[in-house]
């Protein structure tokens, strides 16, 4: 049974249209992120599904229950839905007993089972110890999980959470990044994850859907996604990338301004843009084949370096192994071979991509 | 994009639209109908609803009685009807001209008095038809001026009149006017004189009246008559045995009589050590007549004239403004009298000119008038002789208009309408029947009375009687009487008990007649109307449902607009109570104000700006105005000069004790402002102010006054600046901890030192506060009433809120002056309230986030132990003092004696205060309109803080903007628009109850609750609802479980900051107040005017402690987040 099936949902505030005929089906236990640049409508998509926002079209079920439609609408309440806020909204004036057990006493659960599996949850998050706390004894991670234990105690059939770590400092949002995965692994159930962060959803997600300015650019496994990007935002949006544009010819490309053939057995013709992760280029003594350039400037990383090595009059980044800094110094001729690049047909749309960025 | 669901939308749009267009129908169904009423009301010549009622239930019963009338007359042979029909008309003419001349005939004429018979004239023209109007009304005024000696306007009779006579003389207009002119400047010397013998008899006349309440200040200021007096009967070399020991009565008990000294040197001893506080005012002026006896006397003696001139203008300085005016007017007559006498040869000149020459049928009138009281007719006479002549004339009018009224009925109607009539006629006198009458047809049943009816009917149509006893009992009575007796037994033998209507109807009725329109006119409406319950309800309801209609009319339209304006033609729920709240406001804030501003610009129904031009030229108003605004701008300048480094050292240094001192300078905030009126009166008394005897005891001051005076405008200033700083302080000092230290931190950094700072980065960045806080104590002060009343008013300073006060209720010219005042105080509020609201808030560098800031702290240092000295003092010189005043004030029995005497201290005053009645009523009347005011008040305020914080719904900022509207309006104001709004005008009266004090308190203080709970709401992040929403709460749990307990603190802290100032409220609750609706401000405020001030200070002492152990409840109820 699908857990949360989206169905042609496009939602406009006024004349601004923030998410555009999103159509998916969610799977029971999946872990799905909500991926964008901020203001691409993710966390609209998510607070539809809470039922706090209403689609202007389209309709969401939960379960085969219809609960955002045309003529009838399950206000949040009735959802049965865990959500974790990106604020955490602990309450102030309930310590986290109280905080967590909510849900609960909301259905009129026995006192004792309410204990009980109060008590569970927050074992689950690590805070067993801390139940008598009010919030603002709390770190900011524990008020995060005090958040997520609230969401979870009610076991609910799907676990809605609205960028959660963005406001933990780095050290505390990796470590939570794999608790949460593992919560929700031993629980089993369905989330739906927002973030802007393409590291957490790399590092959490059975499927990420990557939206930019309310459509859907491409959805897949993390692999998927950034292994086979449908377009250069999405390769631009994970990890790092260099855009070479060139001209498809029959077995080649002849990069514009670099002034070189790259080797090419696709099909496309015509105005290209090559986009590769500049991890993927490796760097060789000048010699055989491959793209022939100077070193720039290079940066020392610890396990990484970082290179610009100029191409005629283009300066790319390559990125190699720490240990090769010591190997070439700036002025330095290498030939530089492409292990791994994607071809995009150039329709111009590159840089009304990339300026979405935020 | 597809839109599936455009089709429903637009369906349900239509569906509104439709709504919408059916309610503004009947919102205009609604207006028609109470137009309609109104109409009827008019035409019925009533101005009150209970009248208009009882007329429609006269005519209701009128119509059933008319009905069996009918049928028993239908009955009669033909023959019998016809007669019987003939001489009904004949007595419904009778009891026409009974009914509309009641108390109006020539034959009334010797039993009214002056008064009313000018009155009856003027009525009498004014009824007439155009034409007889225009022809009387000259006469009519000139027999108003001559009776009153002078024109309206104050111009001498004769004056006046040649004028008017030499307008009938077009050729020697000019010369006559020359003339007059001339003779008027020669004759002024004459009435001076004369005026000066005038002087003394007007000073008689002053202190000769019994009653004490003619003097301002209870009798306390003689004091200075006194001395005049003495001064006199000293030069005149008088006796003064036996006049020290009267004196003696009024002064302290502690004072007593030097047998050393002369009587002469003992009386002058007394009046020296008398100070206006220790003066018995009873007993001073009994010895102020005891004074000018002995000086008449002594006068009669020697033959020598006494200047009357000084002793007069003493007197009315200190006489209360009423007896004040009083004498003044009676001055100006004696004016006019003289003036009169001198000019007589002019105009007896002119007039026969006049005579000579009239041609107009105006002029006529008036000179056949002029030249009869000139010949000698007594005036008295003459206004009878053209009474009775407008008298016949208008029963020439009136017999065409009973005779028309009787012809335009259906024929056959016309006899079942003229018994109606005539029932309804009768009705109006009392009029009862003889016991044998009554005899003839009481104890009967119903079929014996029918058929006596019959036989009456019979008697009327002239026919034999059968029933011998009735027959005697006709023929016993005088032959004028017998038909009306006959009629009115006919008509009243319907009810066993002999009544014409039912008992309830005819006093409703006749009650109604003594405040509403001319008899006749009523009884007309009673007998013509066919009204049923609807109607009655309907056109008696007009006013309240042309209210109503219209709210709805402007509620649909607003709902419209908005809706158009959202581009979604939806209805919400929200909008409903948005409108709810708006129409409240709209009838119990706007209208009052609107009204105010119209009537301010038409005081005589058409648009003037006379009101305006009496605020410039009449002196009292003027006077007012400029002491208002110097007192306002000095309080300001004064005020914002103390708070800014009192912020400063409090928030912004390392002081001793800052906190503490922060708390102390905030909560005389809260202290009512009358209380420091109260005590500073006390301190800074000219006599027997404590600082006052400090200072002349410090610096061997030889005087008995002084150096200091708080009777005075300084004194106000003085008062108002220690009271109202603190606004100022609570606006700086909380821009000044908000402001974001890194600010200043940055100025050091780059070289500043900290005082450097604080002229270039931190005042500069203070200044929109700075210029709010000094607005805002501005405009506290010009609309402050308490302290002037205390302070200002005995010292003869009068402010803009006394002034209203005081002129409210003083007839057509003292409501049109409060008018004037109240709409200039009220601009001059809204502009600053617009200015500090609405450019300065836009303003404001300093934003104020969530995230509490650490404001750098200055260290002092060497500066940190005399600063600290000196914030102390001004402490104690601000708070500590005044308050130790009241409080030791209450222990006395002698004000002016200190507490620790031996014999002054009591704690009675505490008693009475805590044992009399009136006390405790108020008491309770305070804390129960408080307690409603503040409930309702919060109930609104979280109303609208969802509202403003929680929805995006269109139109939620009108409340809000109304609601601060009306708090930046002066309470004067404010009560000033309720009052002359909620008497039933405009279809609501809640005049002289508790809801218009409640109305009022709301209007004024709902804003000081709103703004605490939207702001706790705002600090509130939405997610927090959002996830009790998730976890399956419901809108009410998630309110009542987690926005509800988060902001409960900010809900008590709002009732209480509605609470507290409704409490002891002072200003509208003077204008606003009844008999069972006193509060303890008013209580406290008469007490400290006409009772006793020690037990005035005990009850403004208890009011202070409610009020510091309510601030310190809220403080402990909101674990120190809020207080005031």
């Amino acid at each position: 049974m699908p857990a949360v099936t989206i169905q042609n949902v496009s939602k406009s505030f006024g004349d601004n249209t923030v998410l555009q005929n999103f159509s998916e089906v969610f799977h029971e236990g999946e872990f799905v992120t909500l991926l964008g640049p901020s203001g691409c409508g993710k966390t609209t998509m998510l607070r539809m599904i809470a039922g706090f926002e209403r689609p202007t079209t389209g309709e969401i079920y939960i379960g085969d229950t219809l609960v955002s439609g045309d003529k009838s609408f399950v206000p949040p309440e009735k959802r049965n839905m865990g959500m974790v806020f990106q604020s955490y909204a602990v309450w102030p004036h309930m310590d986290v007993f109280h905080n967590v057990a909510y849900p609960l006493t909301i259905k009129r659960v026995s006192k004792q089972e309410v204990e009980r599996r109060v008590a569970r949850v927050l074992d689950i998050v690590h805070l067993s110890q801390y139940a008598q706390r009010f919030p603002n004894q709390l770190s900011g991670g524990q008020q995060q999980r005090v958040a997520l234990a609230r969401a979870l105690v009610a076991e609910p059939m799907l676990l809605l959470l609205d960028e959660p770590l963005s406001n933990l400092d780095a050290k505390l949002r990796e470590s939570m990044r794999f608790e949460i995965k593992e919560i929700q692994q031993s629980l089993g159930i369905a989330v739906v994850y927002v973030t802007h962060d393409q590291t957490e959803a790399m590092a959490m997600s059975d499927r990420i859907f990557l939206i930019n300015r309310g459509v859907v650019q491409q959805s897949g496994s993390p692999e998927e996604i950034y292994n086979q990007p449908s377009n250069q935002f999405v390769a631009d949006f994970l990890g790092k990338v260099e855009f070479l544009k060139g001209t498809a010819e029959d077995g080649r490309i002849h990069l514009r301004d670099v002034e070189q053939y790259l080797p090419y057995a696709g099909d496309k013709r015509g105005p290209v843009e090559v986009a590769v992760r500049p991890q993927n280029i490796s760097m060789l003594p000048q010699g055989g084949e491959g793209l022939h350039g100077t070193v720039d400037k290079k940066y020392y990383l610890g396990d990484t370096t970082d290179w610009r090595v100029r191409l005629g009059q283009v300066s790319l980044r390559v990125i190699s192994d720490g240990r090769q800094y010591g190997r070439y110094a700036p002025g330095d001729a290498v030939t530089l071979r492409m292990e791994d690049f994607h071809v995009f047909q150039d329709d111009g749309s590159l840089d009304e991509h990339l300026k979405i960025r935020t | 994009m597809s839109y599936e669901s455009s089709s429903t939308l637009k369906r349900r749009a239509r569906r509104v639209k439709a709504g919408l267009a059916v309610a503004l129908v009947l919102a205009c169904a609604v207006i028609a109908v109470s137009l309609l009423g109104l109409s009827r009301f008019a035409a019925s010549g009533y101005d009150d609803q209970a009248g208009f009622g009882a007329v429609f239930d006269l005519s209701r019963e009128l119509d059933t009685l008319g009905r069996e009338d009918a049928r028993l007359v239908a009955a009669l042979p033909r023959q019998a009807q016809e007669a019987f029909g003939r001489q009904a008309e004949a007595l419904l003419m009778d009891a026409w001209y009974a009914a509309l001349y009641r108390g109006e005939t020539a034959g009334d004429l010797p039993r009214m008095n002056d008064e009313r018979k000018q009155e009856l004239l003027a009525s009498l023209v004014r009824q007439m038809p155009e034409a007889d109007r225009l022809r009387y009304e000259p006469a009519q005024a000139a027999m108003d001026v001559l009776s009153r000696g002078e024109t309206a306007q104050g111009i001498p009779a004769y004056k006046a009149l040649i004028e008017r006579l030499a307008a009938m003389l077009p050729q020697r207009r000019p010369q006559i006017l020359e003339e007059l002119q001339a003779l008027d400047a020669q004759v002024q010397p004459q009435i001076d004189a004369l005026l000066r013998q005038d002087k003394a008899d007007l000073f008689n006349e002053g202190i000769g009246t019994r009653r004490i309440t003619r003097f301002a200040d209870s009798g306390r200021g003689l004091l200075s008559l006194m001395r005049l007096l003495h001064e006199q009967l000293a030069a005149m070399d008088a006796d003064f045995a036996g006049l020290p020991e009267v004196l003696l009565e009024a002064a302290p008990e502690d004072m007593a009589l030097n047998p050393a000294l002369s009587p002469e040197a003992q009386s002058r001893a007394i009046l020296d050590g008398l100070t206006p506080e220790g003066v018995n005012g009873v007993k001073m002026l009994a010895a102020a007549k005891d004074y000018v006896a002995v000086m008449q006397a002594r006068a009669g003696e020697t033959g020598q004239a006494v200047d009357y001139a000084p002793l007069l203008d003493s007197l009315l300085d200190v006489s209360s403004e009423e007896a004040r005016l009083e004498l003044e007017d009676k001055e100006r007559v004696l004016r006019a009298q003289h003036s009169n006498d001198l000019l007589a040869p002019l105009y007896a000149k002119v007039l026969d000119e006049a005579a000579q020459a009239v041609n107009a049928p105006a002029d006529e009138r008036l000179v056949a008038l002029l030249s009869a009281v000139q010949a000698g007719q007594p005036l008295g006479e003459a206004r009878d002789a053209l009474m009775e002549e407008l008298m016949a004339l208008r029963i020439a009018h009136n017999e065409g208009a009973a005779i028309g009224f009787a012809a335009d009925l259906p024929e056959d109607e016309r006899l079942t309408a003229r018994l109606r009539m005539l029932r309804a006629l009768y009705a109006v006198d009392e009029g009862r029947l003889s016991p044998d009458w009554l005899t003839a047809l009481g104890g009967k049943d119903e079929a014996q009375r029918t058929e006596a009816r019959r036989q009456l009917a019979l008697a009327l149509a002239g026919e034999q009687v059968a029933d011998a006893a009735l027959a005697a009992q006709v023929a016993a009575l005088p032959e004028a009487e017998r038909m009306p007796a006959l009629m009115r037994m006919f008509l009243s033998g319907q009810s066993a008990e002999g009544l014409l209507v039912s008992a309830q109807t005819q006093s409703q009725f006749r009650q109604s007649l003594r405040q509403n329109a001319p008899r006749v006119q009523a009884a007309q409406a009673a007998a013509l109307g066919q009204g049923t319950l609807f109607e009655k309800w309907v056109y008696g309801n007009s006013r309240t449902l042309l209210l109503i209609g219209v709210l709805l009319a402007l509620d649909v339209l607003l709902l419209a607009v908005l809706m158009w304006s959202q581009k979604s033609w939806q209805m919400n729920v929200q909008w409903i109570i948005i409108l709810l709240i708006l129409d409240f406001l709209l009838v119990f804030q706007l209208l009052p104000m609107m009204h105010l501003v119209v009537k301010a610009f038409t005081p005589n129904g058409t648009f003037s700006f006379d009101t305006f031009r009496r605020l410039y030229e009449y002196q009292m108003n003027w006077g007012a105005l400029t002491n208002t605004i110097i007192a306002a701008l000095a309080t300001m300048v004064l005020g914002t000069l103390l708070a800014f480094p009192l912020a400063w050292l409090v928030g912004r240094t390392n002081l001793y004790g800052r906190k503490f001192f922060r708390k102390l300078f905030v909560v005389t905030y809260m202290v009512p402002p009358y209380v420091g009126a109260m005590a500073w009166l006390r301190l800074l008394n000219p006599n027997v102010g404590i600082i006052n005897q400090a200072l002349r005891a410090l610096f061997n001051l030889n005087t008995a006054v002084g150096p200091l005076n708080v009777y005075s405008l300084g004194g106000m200033i003085w008062v108002l600046t220690s009271f109202y700083f603190p606004y100022a302080f609570i606006t700086i000092s909380r821009a000044m901890e908000k402001m974001d230290p890194s600010l200043e931190e940055a100025s050091r950094v780059s070289g500043a030192s900290p005082l450097t700072t604080v002229a270039r980065v931190t005042l500069p960045m203070m200044t929109p506060s700075l210029i709010a806080g000094a607005l805002l104590v501005f405009v506290s002060a010009a609309s402050c009433y308490g302290i002037p009343s205390i302070i200002g008013a005995p010292g003869k300073v009068h402010t803009v809120t006394t002034r209203i006060i005081e002129y409210y209720g003083r007839g057509t010219q003292g409501l049109n002056d409060a008018t004037g005042l109240a709409v200039f105080l009220m601009l001059m509020a809204l502009l600053i309230l617009y200015l500090s609201d609405f450019v300065l808030a836009r303003k404001q560098y300093v934003t104020v986030s969530g995230k509490s800031t650490r404001p750098n702290i200055v260290e002092l240092r060497s500066w940190r132990k005399p600063l600290t000295a000196l914030v102390t003092l001004v402490a104690i010189i601000i708070v500590l003092i005044p308050f130790t005043t009241i409080l030791t004030t209450s222990f006395k029995i002698d004000v002016g004696k200190s507490v620790l005497e031996p014999g002054n201290f009591t704690l009675g005053q505490w008693e009475t205060i805590f044992s009399r009645g009136e006390t405790l009523t108020s008491l309770k009347n305070s804390l129960v309109f408080a307690s409603i005011a503040a409930t309702v008040g919060i109930l609104i305020a979280c109303t609208m803080s969802y509202l403003l914080q929680r929805t995006r719904i269109k139109g939620r900022r009108l409340p809000d903007f109304l609601i601060t509207l009306g708090s930046g309006t002066p309470s004067v104001v404010i009560a000033l628009g309720l009052i002359m709004t909620m008497q039933g005008g405009y279809g609501v009266n809640i005049y002289n109850t508790a809801y218009i004090l409640i109305v009022a308190y709301l209007i004024k203080y709902l804003l000081m609750g709103m703004r605490t709970v939207v702001s706790a709401m705002s600090q509130i992040h939405v997610s927090l609802e959002e996830s009790s929403t998730i976890s399956g709460a419901g809108w009410l749990k998630t309110m009542g479980r987690i926005t509800g307990p988060l902001i409960f603190p900010s809900i008590a802290a709002g009732w209480f900051l509605i609470f507290i100032p409704c409490f002891y409220e002072l200003s509208m609750t003077t204008l606003l107040y009844s008999n069972t609706t006193k509060t303890i401000g008013f209580q406290l405020y008469e007490y400290w005017t006409y009772t006793s001030q020690p037990q005035a200070c005990a009850m403004a002492f208890g009011i202070l402690m409610v009020v510091v152990l309510l601030n310190m409840l809220l403080n402990r109820l909101t674990r120190g987040e809020f207080s005031i």
